[in-house]
């Protein structure tokens, strides 16, 4: 006890040092927890824009089409799709269902022609899946049947193409034969997915007539009652239900997802370095002030001796003092971190001006939020109090050494 | 001379002409598109040509030579800019080389759609080596001239289970040489996409070929692509080894 009351008067005295370094290491708890909050509210807006616009959060495909979806092709699909979508809509904890036929194209409009991935997706029951009526920002949605298309809004802006205005999709059939389609633009899209804003989405219908595979999709998502992080049994469902309608494989978001989980996981490790380099710049501040108080008090160390204070009492003082001042510069940090945090969840930062030009290969566009993760928080008070403790050991040691008879003399 | 044995020479050479005019109606729109085809299927061939591609008001001029052996070919461009760029054709695969990356990339999917080399030629269109005759079904839709050459009209329309890239081709094909000197291709939906034109027809080899292509994209305002084929010589010797990936990097 006469430490702790030894330690609190001595940070008391010397208030300057207390709070200079104090400020080092709130620095580092609010670079912290800004970083994982920012880190946490990407990787969760990524999640959830790849399936409110993507993937579903489960998805049925023909078999041998996942491996290779990235190319587009169409010599896998699934015949019957809206049979299927039928189906798998009356199983037990299935909130919606829509079919989509995505395919390569490009879009021409007689003075520029741009490679783009269309999509195909039916009117009628994608609502029940995806947002992308919410993403509509001009014009209306589409409907079957029609020749028109929505546009994401990046690609209408590359294109100088806007509603009203019609142009040419010029795609390859199942049979690899050039279609040239003209269609109209009935509105145009924008959200928090690139893939979206890059996006040229038609009827299904229409799509599968143009692809010469009517009543084809190459993918139909499937979505649950319980959002996309309790998806439950739903996809064992699927597959005991797929299995017996023909060659088809059932994959979920978490399939989906791999580059960005890894890209989160890349994220992580680049957070522990700059986690680590924060923490040395506030372990040599901690050292330094302990370092100094010693050596400044040296003489009240020799006074503490004489009176029978043993060296590992010292010891247990100045590391105390340390760990006073991690525990004073941690709730600094904290109080600083919510204000941050709390800026980052509800105003976040806008970065539309860079994703025009880069899109990280995330599907997250335009503003970054952040999440409150409260045990990160806390957790960096708790380890900058524990870590200014036992980066005190060295110093405190060598204060405690010092002869008495020594420095008494001065 | 009596006016009778004229009026009969007259009729005589009337119905020499008629029977001339007859014999080559009758050749059948199959007949037709086979001449064409086996005046342009080549074996053994090495041709020197140069492309001016003409999009958004400028020109630019590329040089190549290839070789080319039924559905094989190879290609290097030797023009300044693209001195080095190879390309590969085995059958329906198609390799580039890239001299600065030193790398090989195989053409395919979306990419096939792409021009070549900037050029209203699409890969497509160079991987197209089959005989016409094996994948349209034809018909002889009449006769025409383009420019001072009558011509026969041919429409010919993909056969049923058969992979093309142009559902619908229509083809002027010059009577006397039997080579097309005009050609419209179509999509699916009967939207006409590019048009081609041939001209400076030559003799080599005992066949009749165009020495000059213009392709005109007709979905993409202005933009068109000449070709000219400045040397062509048929029955030459190409080693087996040329058609092939390690070619590529030598």
């Amino acid at each position: 006890m006469l430490e702790f009351r030894l330690a609190l008067r001595n940070l008391w005295r010397h208030k300057r040092r207390t709070i200079l370094t104090g400020v080092v290491v709130a620095f580092g708890v609010l670079l912290f927890s800004a970083f994982d909050s920012l880190l946490l509210g990407f990787e969760e807006d990524s999640l959830r824009n790849l399936v409110q616009y993507e993937s579903g959060e489960v998805s049925v495909h023909a078999r041998g089409h996942w491996e290779k979806r990235e190319e587009l092709l169409l010599d896998r699909t699934i015949p019957g799709a809206q049979q299927l979508a039928g189906r798998l809509r009356r199983l037990e904890g299935v909130r919606g269902v829509t079919p989509q036929l995505v395919f390569n194209a490009a879009v021409n409009t007689g003075a520029e022609e741009s490679p783009v991935k269309a999509i195909g997706t039916d009117p009628a029951s994608d609502e029940t899946v995806l947002n992308l009526r919410q993403a509509v920002k001009a014009g209306r949605y589409l409907r079957a049947g029609e020749n028109e298309a929505l546009l994401g809004r990046e690609l209408a802006k590359l294109m100088d193409l806007k509603v009203g205005d019609t142009f040419t999709l010029v795609l390859r059939t199942q049979r690899t034969t050039f279609e040239a389609l003209d269609l109209e633009v009935v509105g145009l899209l924008g959200s928090s997915s690139p893939a979206v804003n890059q996006g040229v989405y038609l009827p299904l219908d229409v799509a599968q007539e143009a692809t010469g595979l009517p009543g084809a999709a190459t993918q139909v998502l499937v979505r649950g009652e319980h959002g996309f992080h309790r998806l439950g049994g739903l996809p064992a469902r699927l597959r005991e239900e797929t299995q017996h309608i023909g060659d088809l494989e059932v994959k979920t978001w978490v399939d989906w997802s791999g580059d960005y989980l890894a890209h989160a996981q890349a994220d992580r490790q680049n957070m522990k370095v700059i986690l680590g380099i924060v923490g040395v710049i506030a372990a040599l501040g901690v050292v330094n002030s302990v370092l100094l108080a010693g050596m400044e008090r040296s003489r009240e160390i020799g006074t503490l001796k004489a009176l029978g204070m043993t060296e590992r009492q010292i010891t247990r003082l100045f590391m105390l003092e340390g760990m006073g001042i991690g525990l004073f510069g941690g709730l600094l940090g904290v109080i600083l971190s919510l204000g941050a945090v709390a800026y980052l969840t509800l105003v976040g930062i806008d970065y539309s001006q860079l994703t025009t030009e880069y899109d990280f290969g995330m599907a997250v566009e335009g503003l970054m939020r952040g999440v409150w993760n409260w045990p990160s928080i806390f957790g960096a008070w708790v380890f900058g109090a524990a870590f200014s403790f036992l980066v005190s050991y060295w110093p405190s040691r060598r204060s405690a050494r010092l002869d008495p008879a020594v420095v008494l003399r001065g | 001379m009596p006016r009778t044995r004229l009026h009969l020479i007259a009729l005589a050479l009337v119905l020499a002409l008629l029977s001339w005019a007859a014999a080559a109606q009758a050749l059948t729109a199959e007949e037709i598109l086979k001449k064409v085809d086996d005046n342009e299927y080549l074996e053994a061939a090495r041709l020197k040509a140069t492309l001016v591609i003409s999009s958004g008001g400028r020109d630019v001029t590329k040089t190549f030579v290839a070789l080319i052996d039924g559905d094989r070919s190879f290609a290097e461009f030797t023009n300044a800019r693209d001195r080095g760029t190879k390309y590969l054709k085995l059958g329906d695969e198609l390799w580039m080389f890239f001299p600065d990356a030193e790398d090989v990339v195989k053409i395919s999917g979306h990419l096939l759609r792409q021009g070549m080399m900037g050029s209203d030629f699409s890969y497509e269109d160079a991987l197209e080596s089959k005989k016409l005759t094996a994948l349209y079904q034809v018909k002889l839709a009449g006769e025409e001239k383009v420019g001072d050459r009558e011509c026969y009209v041919l429409e010919l329309t993909a056969k049923p289970g058969v992979e093309v890239a142009y559902a619908r081709r229509k083809q002027w094909i010059a009577k006397a040489e039997f080579v097309p000197v005009k050609e419209e291709l179509y999509a699916k939906s009967g939207k006409l996409m590019k048009v081609a034109t041939a001209g400076n027809l030559r003799r080599v080899g005992g066949r009749w070929f165009a020495m000059e292509a213009t392709m005109e994209n007709r979905l993409k305002k202005g933009s068109c692509t000449r070709m000219v084929i400045e040397e062509l010589e048929l029955g030459v010797n190409i080693p087996p080894q040329t058609f092939s990936r390690e070619a590529l990097h030598r």
